[in-house]
This record gives structure tokens, sequence and C-alpha cells, in this order.
């Protein structure tokens, strides 16, 4: 009986001309429910409701050095602002527009930070820093497709999610002298850097440490998953190989939170 | 048995304390006419000052900007029978001085600012800001308001009073500027009284606040160099109550050697025209801009008020500015060629619009996507 009703839904969608994507997952969900419990005591295939899963929301924190020094004689950056550490905070909104079968979710993203490098700016004289402080403001965006291959924790109890993006990144920077937008020459010293973008990485999936909670924050406010993740980052904001754009890409290391609504 | 002539004195006094009920929020009373004279301050006509101070300021304070601009207060009077009246107006201290026995009393607390016979039944008033600040009452601190030794408002006298013989200022009154400087500050009054000869037939009463003082100066200065600018620090802060921020007064040095100015002196007031950085209450430093590289400056910080009161001057630093080099006049001259502006057209920044608004639109559609759900 099951197996009919099973094949009566999917036909159905299918003639009423469902996307293929939705239709599959229309299908996989009818078929996950008609499934025994074969996979163990934690299986989310077995969740008794499972709200519609559309985007994904990341917070996202990393350590941000700028690549500013190359394309220019010397390194200005490290002389002015030093070698210590900056950091990076920012959001990303992505689109699970399709289910491939057997790999996962895949869709448009976009991505927004902030991070700032300030120091006290160099006497002339070669004699120290002075009391004036200099800053480089940078806001990172990106447009990127995202590909998080899930299906392996939807259908096994391992609670990882691999992940890809790829895409083009965008970057605003303001200099600042003494809380001013700097200007040298009459040049400002404000612009934008563009270039290729992409990351690796991985999810850790908490559902499965309180799978309740999970369920609950589900049927409530629809949260699919919440996870914990890593991801090696780079974006080559060079004006894909222009030398007249500063470079505020950088390659680092990013963790941070996804949730899946 | 009352008379009729006292029942008719009831009658007026009833009469005149419903209206003066709306004067009293905009703190002004209407004293008792004795006869049919009466003179007020109607609340529909608020006190207009000249020059326009920035808004949030009282209207009833005067501060020392007020003076030192050498400002006026317009009020507009409401007049009725002054022929052969004249129009008497006094500042001080005291409610005695609406009282003609008790006024003869407290001397120079009560100072006489103007008398004319007024002509009209609505009458424009303008009150010179030094000439209404009682200064002789203020500085012999005999001005606390409400002076309980007399009986109340105005009116023709009759109130008794104990005033006693007038308090002798220390000092002559200062004149001119030096009012200003006088760092008077407490409550006092303006009033306005329908003389008939020498007996006082109607009054009315302007409540104000004379705040001519700031606030103490920050202590344990130190300087910062900058190109065209210093930076001046502090490590103890002000803590009046009322404090509002910092000034920072800068002057070329007349001696750098010892740290001094011409015109920035510790602990007096220093010129507006030298204030070159302003800080918030919290800050801990200011800059001190639009000062030349290579000339050393003597600076100084005083502390300001919420009625914008500076305060005296803090210990004089000394500190000439020279020339720094920022992160993107470094970058430049190591051949960096980025800048000009997101949205030069032709700058590298170009395209930056496109992208932005995809970016918007798209967010927007994902939003919208996310919003309308869809069944996986």
């Amino acid at each position: 009986m099951k197996a009919l009703t099973t094949l009566a839904v999917a036909a159905g969608a299918f003639l009423v001309g469902a996307p293929w994507a939705h239709a599959d997952e229309e299908l996989q969900a009818i078929l996950r429910n008609a499934e025994g419990d074969e996979l163990g005591a934690y299986n989310r295939r077995h969740a008794p409701y499972e709200s519609p899963q559309t985007v994904a929301f990341e917070l996202r924190f990393g350590r941000y050095v700028p690549d500013a020094d190359e394309g220019v004689e010397g390194t200005p950056f490290a002389d002015v602002f030093g070698g210590s550490s900056r950091y990076y905070g920012g959001l990303e909104l992505s689109w699970q527009a399709l289910r491939i079968p057997y790999v996962g979710t895949f869709g448009p993203g976009f991505g927004i930070g902030y991070t700032r490098a300030t120091a006290k700016a160099l006497l002339e004289s070669g004699e120290g820093r002075s009391s004036q402080p200099t800053s480089l403001t940078i806001i990172p965006m990106y447009v990127v497709g995202v590909l998080r291959a899930d299906e392996l924790s939807r259908r096994t109890p391992v609670p990882l999610v691999p992940y890809a993006k790829l895409g083009v990144g965008y970057a605003i920077w303001t200099a600042s002298d003494a809380d001013e937008t700097a200007r040298v020459d009459g040049v400002l010293g404000r612009g934008a850097s563009y270039g290729l973008q992409w990351a690796l990485g991985g999810m850790l999936l908490l559902d499965a440490l309180a799978p309740e909670d999970a369920r609950e924050a589900d049927a409530s406010i629809g949260l699919n998953n919440a996870y914990l993740f890593a991801e090696w980052y780079r974006s080559e904001l060079d004006g894909f190989g222009s030398d007249d754009q500063l470079e505020v890409g950088t390659d680092t290391w990013m963790v941070g939170l996804t949730l899946e609504f | 048995m009352k008379t009729r002539a006292e029942a008719r004195g009831v009658s007026s006094r009833v009469l005149c304390a419903l209206l003066a009920l709306p004067s009293l929020v905009l703190g002004v009373t209407i004293a008792e006419p004795a006869a049919a004279q009466s003179v007020s301050i109607p609340s529909t006509a608020p006190i207009r000052r000249f020059p326009a101070r920035r808004s949030g300021l009282p209207v009833d304070v005067i501060t020392h900007n007020d003076c030192l601009d050498d400002g006026t207060l317009e009020v507009v009077l409401n007049l009725s029978q002054t022929s052969d009246l004249d129009l008497q107006i006094w500042s001080g201290t005291s409610s005695g001085c609406a009282n003609d026995d008790q006024r003869a009393t407290l001397g120079d607390r009560c100072q006489l600012i103007d008398s004319f016979n007024p002509d009209q039944t609505s009458h424009l008033v303008t009150l010179r800001v030094r000439d209404i600040l009682p200064i002789a009452a203020l500085t012999t601190g005999s001005g606390s308001g409400s002076d309980s030794r007399t009986g109340g408002e105005g009116g023709s006298g009759g109130d008794s009073g104990t005033g006693g013989a007038p308090p002798e200022p220390t000092d002559p009154a200062p004149t001119g500027s030096d009012i200003c400087e006088s760092g008077i500050e407490g409550p006092f009054s303006v009033f306005f009284l329908l003389v008939d000869g020498t007996q006082t037939a109607a009054s009315a009463t302007l409540s104000l606040r004379a705040d001519l003082e700031g606030p103490d100066p920050p202590s344990d200065l130190s300087v910062g160099l900058g190109e065209g600018r210093l930076f001046i620090g502090w490590g103890q802060g002000t803590n009046a109550d009322d404090l509002l921020g910092y000034r920072v007064f800068c002057e070329p040095a007349s001696d750098p050697e010892v740290c001094a100015a011409p015109s920035l002196v510790t602990g007096q007031r220093p010129p507006r025209d030298l204030e070159v950085g302003r800080a918030a209450q919290t800050s801990t430093e200011a800059p001190a801009s639009g000062l030349e590289n290579g000339t050393t400056y003597a600076c100084g910080v005083s502390g300001m008020d919420t009625y914008d009161n500076v305060g005296p001057l803090s210990e004089l630093v000394c500190g000439t500015p020279e020339p720094v080099q920022g992160y993107f006049e470094a970058y430049r001259r190591a051949g960096g060629q980025a800048g000009g502006g997101i949205c030069s057209f032709d700058g590298p920044g170009r395209g930056a619009g496109g992208f932005l608004g995809a970016a918007f639109v798209g967010a927007l559609a994902l939003l919208r996507r996310a919003r309308g759900g869809g069944r996986r």
C-alpha cells in the first residue's frame, strides 16, 4: 500500500510540472517516511516533521590580513600597521535553490563583512610614530555559488557536510588619516577592488547533540539544521590581474555558525 | 463686616489669581493690581533671544556666551491703564525688589534697569543681558531666589519686611564685557513695575537664572604629534555633573621653553577664537587641528557645561606639529595606483554600482524566495 501511495504522489508531482529537483525531494521525503529504522538510534530521515529548507544563513568570523602589499614596492601595509592579526566579522545568506540527488544542495549566496586595520601614523622624520591615527577599512562582499554536500549527513549518522563556494568578490575600502578620508596629491583614499573568490570547508551538524531540541526548533521556527563550520577562504581582489586596484583580499581560515531554514 | 471696597478688592484678587495660572507655567508671576492698572507677561508670547542660540538651551538661563555676544531678550508686556504711570524695570535676587518699602532697604541687590512711560497696551521690552545680570546681588552671596524676608510678589507695598541695611559689595561692580567674567551663578528675577509717583501700582516678574561659570578643567595633560595638528590628552577628567564635553585651545607659544602663550593662561577662561578642537564628555583625548607644521603651540583644555559655558583653562602643554605618513600616503609612495573613490567613473571602482545593485536585488530575491517557502 505504501509503495502504491509513493508512486501515486511521485506521478502526480511529475504530471503537474513541479521542478525536477523538488519532485525528487518530495519523492525522497516520502521514501524516507516509508522506510524502516534500519540506520540506528539517530536517523534524521525519521524525523516526524521536517519543514521546507530553502536558505542557509552564516555568521562568520576569522583573521583577516589583506594582501595589500602585493603589486607595490616594499611593504607599506606591514610598515604602517605592523604584523599583528586583524579580524573580520560577516554574514552570508545563500539560497539552496537546487537539491542534487545523492550530492546535496546548490544555489547562489551573498556575503558581506567588515574589517579594519588601525595604527598611529609614522613620523616623516623617521623618529617613530606620531599620535595621529591612520586606518584601512574594508567591507568585503561576494556573490558565490554554494554547493553543500549534505547527503552524507542525511543518509548516514556521520554529521559532517563538506562544501565549496566559488564566485566573484568585491570589496569597498577606505583609508583614513585622523578620522578623515585620506587624500594624497588630490587622490581620495577610497576605492573598490574585485576578483575571484572561493572557499572550501566543512560543517559539523549540531542537531545530533540535542535531537529533541532540533526537532522542536524545526517545528516552531522552521530551523532545519544548525552547524559549526570551518573553511579555507581565498579572495583575490586584484581586478583579475589589474595593477590599479588595492589588493584587499586575503587567504585565511573562517569559522562560524550556519543555520538552515 | 466687609465694606464694598474690601469686597471688590477680594474679587479682583481672585480674578487675578485665575488669570495668573497660565503664566506660572513659564515661570512668570503676575502681581496683584492695586487698582485697575495691570502689567502681565502673556504665556503665549515666550521670550525671544538675540542672537539665536543652539536649540536645547533653556530659554530662562543666561549663559556666558549670551553675555559675550552682548545678547538681548525680548519680552512682551500687556499693560492697561498706564496713563501717568511709569514702567520701571528692575532686576535682583529678592522678591522684595518689587516691594516699594523693601526695595529701599535692599540697596544694590535691586538694580534699576530702565524707566519710561509706556504709551501702548502691548509693549515689547528689549533687555540687554549685560544690563539685567544682578552682579552685586549674586556676588555678595545673597541671591537665593525667592527671598524669605519679603512677603510675596510686588503689588503696591504694604507687606512688612525686615530688610535691614543693604549689604556693601566688597568690590566695585564690573562693567562692559568684564561682567561676563564675573562667574556669577544663581536665580534672579526681572521686575516690571507700573509706578504711580513713588508707589507701585502693579507688577509682573520674569524668573531667570544666571549661569556664567564653566566646569573645572581636566588635569595631567599630555601632547602627541600629528600633521598640522596636535593630540591633547588628559589623565584626570572633570567630575562636574553638568559637563557636556571639552574644548581645546591652542596658540603659538610665546616662550616654548616654559610653554607660555600670550592669551592662554592657566585658570582663566580662554578666548573663544583660539578654540581648535572638541571632545565628548567621556573622551580623554582631543585633536587640535588647523595648526602649522614646525610651529610650537601652547595648548590647554577647558570643560564645557550643558549651557555651553567654557570653564577655566587647564595647565598648558607644548608641541610642534610635523609631517606624518599615513597608510594611504605610504601606499601611493610605494607605487600603488588605487584610490579616487568608489563611484569614480574613470577610477578603479567602476562597476561598483552594478555590483551593489545586483547584490541587493539578489538578496531581495533570496528573502522573497525564502519567505515564500517551497516544499522540497
